[in-house]
C-alpha cells in the first residue's frame, strides 16, 4: 500500500517516501504549511499535523533520516527516548507505521479517540470533514466565480440557516452572474452544508482548513471560508442545539400562599397551602400549570430538590464532567 | 339549623320508643358513625339486632339520621343548636345526650371526611428527579451540558399523574429558591 504524504504549502503529493526525500532536497527553504499522511482507505479518519514552531525540527529530522540514516540521539537531545526506539512499529488503525514516520511528526496513536497534546505541539484528530463528491461539485462553483461573490453566498447561506431559505434569491444571483439558477443554489446549499457539518462537529480550524483544501480553492477562498465558519459557528451550534428531541423546559414559577377557610362540605376550616403557577416552555410556546401544595410536601421538595443540585457538585459528578471534553 | 321535612321525619321516628328501644337506639347510632367513619362495616339493613324494624323506615331512618350529623358537623354547631333540633324531633334528654356525645367522640374524623371532599387544582405529592450529560446528539456534537429531568407526581381526586420537564442547574436552582421563599413566608404568616 503506497503511504502518501501531501504538503499542501507546495500542493503536491508525493506517492513515495523517495519522493518525499526528493521534494525536500529541493525545497529546503519552503515552509510546509501541513505535512499530512493520507492512507487510501483512511484520508478521513486521521490527520497528522504539525504546528508552526516544530516545523523546523520536523524537517530536520525527516532530512536527517533521509540522507544519513536514523538521527541519533546526540543530535537531537531532547527526543533521546524516541530516537533509541527506532525500529519500533507502531501501530495506526488498518496499517503499520515505522519509527521514523512516528518520529517524523511524534504522536501518540492510540486506540481511542483522544486527542493527545504532545510536547512538540502535535494534535492527532479525529474531526475531518468528509464530503461527498457531489458536494464537491456544487461548491466547485464557487471558484468560478470572484471573492467578492463568494462572500455574498455565505452571507445569504447564513441567513438562511438564521431565518429559513429563500428560493427567490438564487434566480436574481442566477441573472446576474449569468449561470443557471441551480448552480447558484447548489452553491449556496453547499455552503449551509459545509457551515452546519463543521460547526455540528465543532472543528478547529487548522480542520477545516484541511478540510477545505480538498476542494482546492486558492487561499483568499480558503481564508474566506474559515472567517465564515469561525464567525457564526457559535450562532449554527446555537441553531442545530433546538433541533434536537427535548422535554418541556422549565421557564417560571410563580407561587401564592392560600388558606382555605370554608368549602361547600364544611364551614370553618383553617387548611394553609401553597398554590404554584408552573410555566414550563416547550419549543416556542408556553404552557402554565397550576398546581397546589401544602406546607409539608412543599418542605418535602425542596429538601429533595436540594439534594440533586447538591449531587452536580459532588465528586464523582465532578470527575465525569472535567474528563468528558 | 335547616333540616328538610323528609329528615325531620326520619328523626321523629328514631325518637319513637315505639320503632327504636333504648337498646336498639344504641346499636343503630353505633352503626350510624361507624358507617360514616370507617370504610368498611356492618350494614344497618338486616343487622340482626335490628331485624324487628321495618326495613323501609330502618332505611329513611338512617339517612336522615346521617344527613344530621353531617349538618351538625358541617356548621360546627353546638350543644345548644343540636339539641334544640333533636328536641323539635321529639327526642327524650337520654338520647339526645347519647347521640350529642357520640357526635363529640367522632367528630374530628368527620370533619376530616368533609374536608377531603373538595375540588382543588392537582396537588403536588413527590418530586423526583435525574442528573444527566449529554455528550452528543443528532444535531450536534460535543454538547458537553448536564442537565436536569425532574417529575412531579400529582394527585387529584385519587388519579395520580406526572409533570416531567427538564431544566439546568441555574434554572433548577430558581425554582428552589422560589420554593424556598415560599416556605418562609409561611413560616412567617405562620408566626406573626
Amino acid at each position: 500500500m503506497p503511504l502518501r504524504f501531501s504538503v499542501t504549502g507546495g500542493k503536491c503529493l508525493l506517492e513515495t517516501w523517495e519522493g518525499l526525500n526528493e521534494f525536500l532536497r529541493e525545497d529546503t527553504n519552503k515552509q510546509f504549511s501541513i505535512i499530512s499522511l493520507s492512507n487510501n482507505c483512511y484520508a478521513n479518519d486521521t490527520q497528522l499535523y504539525t504546528s508552526h514552531s516544530s516545523r523546523m525540527i520536523r524537517r530536520e529530522l525527516l532530512t536527517s533520516l533521509l540522507d544519513e540514516g536514523p538521527p541519533s540521539s546526540t543530535q537531537f537531545p531532547a527526543h533521546a527516548a524516541d530516537v533509541g526506539q527506532l525500529y519500533t512499529i507502531v501501530n495506526f488503525p488498518g496499517f503499520s507505521l515505522p519509527m521514523h514516520i512516528y518520529l517524523l511528526n511524534m504522536i501518540w496513536i492510540h486506540k481511542g479517540q483522544a486527542r493527545r497534546r504532545h510536547p512538540l505541539g502535535i494534535q492527532l484528530q479525529k474531526m475531518l470533514l468528509v464530503l461527498s463528491e457531489e458536494h464537491k461539485e456544487h461548491l466547485g462553483f464557487l471558484s468560478e466565480v470572484d471573492s467578492a461573490v463568494v462572500g455574498e453566498f455565505g452571507r445569504i447561506a447564513v441567513e438562511f440557516l438564521k431565518k429559513g431559505s429563500n428560493p427567490k434569491i438564487f434566480e436574481g444571483a442566477a441573472r446576474k452572474l449569468n449561470v443557471p439558477a441551480e448552480s447558484v443554489q447548489h452553491g449556496v446549499e453547499g455552503l449551509m452544508y459545509l457551515l452546519t457539518e463543521s460547526a455540528k462537529l465543532m472543528v478547529s480550524e487548522g480542520d477545516f482548513q484541511d478540510s477545505v483544501l480538498v476542494l482546492g480553492f486558492s487561499e483568499e477562498l480558503n481564508q474566506l471560508l474559515l472567517q465564515l465558519y469561525l464567525e457564526n459557528r457559535k450562532e449554527i451550534r446555537q441553531i442545530l442545539g433546538k433541533l434536537a428531541p427535548s422535554l418541556p423546559h422549565y421557564h417560571n414559577l410563580e407561587w401564592r400562599l392560600d388558606v382555605q377557610v370554608s368549602s361547600r362540605a364544611l364551614r370553618q376550616q383553617l387548611k394553609p397551602s401553597v398554590s404554584l403557577k408552573l410555566v414550563l416552555e416547550d419549543g416556542e410556546s408556553l404552557r402554565a400549570r397550576v398546581l397546589q401544595t401544602d406546607p409539608s410536601t412543599l418542605q418535602h421538595l425542596i429538601q429533595e430538590l436540594e439534594r440533586a443540585l447538591a449531587e452536580l457538585k459532588s465528586s464523582h459528578c465532578r470527575r465525569v464532567l472535567r474528563n468528558i471534553k | 339549623m335547616e333540616l328538610s321535612e323528609s329528615v325531620m321525619k326520619g328523626l321523629q321516628n328514631v325518637a319513637d320508643p315505639n320503632v327504636f328501644d333504648l337498646k336498639s337506639f344504641t346499636i343503630f347510632t353505633e352503626l350510624v358513625f361507624d358507617s360514616l367513619v370507617s370504610p368498611q362495616c356492618e350494614s344497618v339493613l338486616g343487622h340482626p339486632e335490628l331485624k324487628h324494624i321495618d326495613q323501609t323506615t330502618l332505611k329513611h331512618c338512617h339517612a336522615a339520621a346521617t344527613t344530621f350529623i353531617l349538618e351538625g358537623v358541617k356548621q360546627n354547631a353546638d350543644k345548644s343548636t343540636i339539641s334544640s333540633c333533636l328536641e323539635d324531633a321529639r327526642f327524650q334528654i337520654e338520647r339526645v345526650d347519647l347521640l350529642y356525645t357520640s357526635l363529640q367522640k367522632n367528630k374530628t374524623n368527620l370533619e376530616y371526611l368533609l374536608s377531603s371532599i373538595d375540588t382543588c387544582p392537582p396537588h403536588i405529592t413527590d418530586a423526583a428527579w435525574r442528573l444527566e450529560y449529554c455528550i452528543k446528539n443528532s444535531h450536534l456534537h460535543k454538547v458537553n451540558q448536564p442537565s436536569y429531568l425532574i417529575s412531579l407526581n400529582t394527585e387529584r381526586g385519587g388519579a395520580s399523574s406526572e409533570i416531567n420537564f427538564s431544566c439546568t442547574m441555574e434554572q433548577l436552582q430558581d425554582l428552589v429558591g422560589k420554593m424556598k421563599d415560599a416556605a418562609k413566608s409561611l413560616e412567617r404568616a405562620s408566626q406573626s
